[in-house]
């Protein structure tokens, strides 16, 4: 009888010109022996799916309430009048406005500095 | 397991991105004592837009055509020495600078800063927040949707010119 080391240093066509050798005889009971192997493996494997299910189930549960609690709901109107509304939009834009002049007078400032410091460097390149 | 931890992983991300928004902020502070809050839903505005011979008043800027876009508007302002006005602008300042906001404009005077920061591209602004702490409150406001971002400028300079 050949041992498992010396079937696997076999070629393929060795092993074709095995399973077409006719005059070697297939053990009666070979079939038999083979399934209780698959059944006894196959008891084996931890069966775990409703588990699997269950975790699958409870990620997804906290994945839905995770998203739902940290969708920040919508507040109710301040106003119900359009021109109010309205009204309140141009104030804020406004003031946006009024900050931006802000801004830009903070930089109209830094102008004449600059300017200064411009004609001293060129003033010293000459 | 390392699925579960993905998963977990992405809730967190998903959440902690969800809750900061404009609307989160406004939904903070906007019962806190001693603030004032606005809000101006989607709806509003598109009634907004839909209102004929809108009155624009003695030399403003007709900003009807920027705004019918938005989907909202949250105005807060808060006392400045209060302690939901400090809440508020360290709230806001990490709200930006967590987010994809882009620096529009910073100024500072005198104790007093202004920033502006924008989200879009070159053409349109989705989101747009400008925090201000003054001497005696500190104001935020905040509006999402799409504005020409050309518009926009024209209209805060007109407006500026008035």
């Amino acid at each position: 009888m050949k041992r498992i080391e010396d079937i696997e240093k076999l070629t393929l066509q060795e092993l074709e010109a095995i399973s077409d050798d006719t005059s070697i005889k297939v053990p009666e009971d070979l079939s038999k022996s083979l399934a209780e192997l698959l059944g006894a493996a196959e008891l084996s494997k931890p069966r775990r799916p409703l588990l699997r299910w269950a975790i699958a189930a409870a990620v997804a549960a906290a994945l839905g309430l995770g998203i739902y609690f940290s969708i920040p709901k919508s507040p109710r109107d301040t106003f119900s009048d359009p021109y109010l509304a309205y009204a309140e939009v141009q104030q804020a834009f406004e003031l946006i406005s009024q900050k931006s002049n802000k801004a830009a007078e903070i930089a109209g400032k830094a102008v004449p500095v600059m300017e200064k410091t411009e004609e001293i460097i060129r003033n010293l390149n000459k | 397991m390392k699925k579960i931890f993905l998963a977990l992983t992405a809730l967190f991300l998903v959440t902690s991105a969800l809750a900061q928004s404009p609307k989160a902020i406004y939904n903070k502070y906007s019962d806190e004592k001693g603030v004032s809050a606005v809000y101006i839903s989607q709806a509003m505005f598109k009634l907004i837009g839909k209102v004929p011979n809108l009155e624009v008043g003695d030399g403003k800027v007709d900003i009807v055509p920027l705004i019918k876009d938005l989907t909202g508007m949250y105005i807060l302002s808060i006392e400045k020495n209060s302690e939901a006005g400090q809440k508020l602008y360290k709230d806001v300042s990490n709200y930006v600078r967590s987010s994809a906001y882009e620096l529009l404009m910073e100024a500072k005077d005198d104790g007093e800063v202004m920033r502006m920061y924008t989200v879009g591209d070159s053409k349109t602004i989705k989101s747009f927040v400008m925090l201000a702490m003054e001497p005696e409150e500190v104001a935020f406001i905040g509006f999402e949707g799409a504005i020409p971002r050309d518009k926009l400028e024209e209209a805060i300079a007109k407006a500026a010119a008035n």
